[in-house]
């Protein structure tokens, strides 16, 4: 049995509200390497299908600094990321503000050809100003003993 | 539409979605982390990231999302990406080349909205495939 904080299962967090301006959406286009003018190119974008600029779909990642819910699982020196699910719906905008809430779906253990693993399933969803969804994530997170041997 | 606009007509199941080559360094590995402002020193830090048992700093997960899904809008001008669903199966390390790839493996109509299910994945040069799983992506339709 894995020892964690069972009483967090299914709990709905609010990790904040955030602005988005335009500079964090084209710096993030930037390093990717996006040229397409709706990412890239406030005034070309204007032309564009989305009417305007807009944020790569995974530009969500960078609300990623705020704290999750942590279920504080009493196992692995090391975590990964071991899969993400992710749903796009309304394109983020310069301007928007998000509100980011997160919830611990599952905390299960499995073992593999490594040894045991813990793996926890969070869902954030990522919402604008106007009530609209933006986007919902659902991460494995992936504990184990040690970072070898990862293949 | 611009002069890469691709229609849901045009394409067929097993068409590819042209490559896009990914050769991570430290320097694009740092530029991602800073425009996501994480914090984690296993992205930037070799030697923090050797004292958790990895040879030296890996590229974040999401940054292979990010990628893919630029192929994705590099390929179709006017794609939207409604779903991507990955595993991370191997870390995505500096001075490795990789390839973005994509083949198309089903076809929907609904209505309005025709989309189309992709399998995507990174490549490196042997053939594995640190990130992998599917994408579906809602194509403009003609007329």
């Amino acid at each position: 049995m894995i020892e964690f904080d069972q009483s967090i299962l299914g709990k709905e967090f609010v990790l904040g509200t955030f602005q988005i301006t335009e500079d964090m959406m084209l710096s993030f286009a930037q390093a990717v390497g996006e040229t397409s003018p709706q990412y890239v190119d406030p005034e070309a974008a204007k032309n564009t299908g989305s009417g305007g600029l807009v944020a790569p779909p995974i530009f969500y990642d960078v609300f990623r600094a705020h704290q999750m819910p942590d279920p504080k699982v009493q196992f692995g020196k090391i975590s990964f990321n071991a899969g993400q699910h992710c749903e796009f719906y309304t394109p983020m905008r310069p301007g928007d503000t998000i509100t980011v809430k997160a919830r611990i779906t599952d905390v299960y253990e499995k073992t593999g050809r490594t040894g045991k693993m813990v793996f926890i399933i969070r869902e954030t969803t990522y919402e604008n100003q106007k009530g609209e969804k933006v986007a919902v994530v659902e991460q494995s997170q992936v504990r184990r003993e040690s970072g070898a041997g990862r293949e | 539409m611009s002069e890469n606009a691709v229609y849901f007509e045009d394409v067929d199941i097993g068409d590819e979605i042209t490559p896009l080559p990914m050769n991570p360094t430290h320097e694009t590995i740092a530029a991602y982390v800073k425009a996501c402002r994480i914090t984690e020193k296993r992205f930037t830090d070799d030697a923090y990231a050797r004292s958790l048992g990895m040879d030296g700093i890996i590229a974040p997960g999401n940054m292979g999302l990010a990628y893919l899904s630029r192929m994705i809008n590099d390929w179709a001008q006017g794609a939207i990406l409604r779903k991507l669903d990955v595993r991370f199966r191997g870390f995505v390390k500096p001075g490795v080349q990789l390839t973005c790839k994509g083949l198309i493996v089903e076809k929907h109509v609904r209505g309005s909205e025709n989309s189309i299910e992709c399998d995507v994945f990174i490549e490196n040069e042997s053939g594995d495939r640190p990130v992998a799983g599917s994408a579906t992506v809602i194509l403009p339709t003609r007329g």
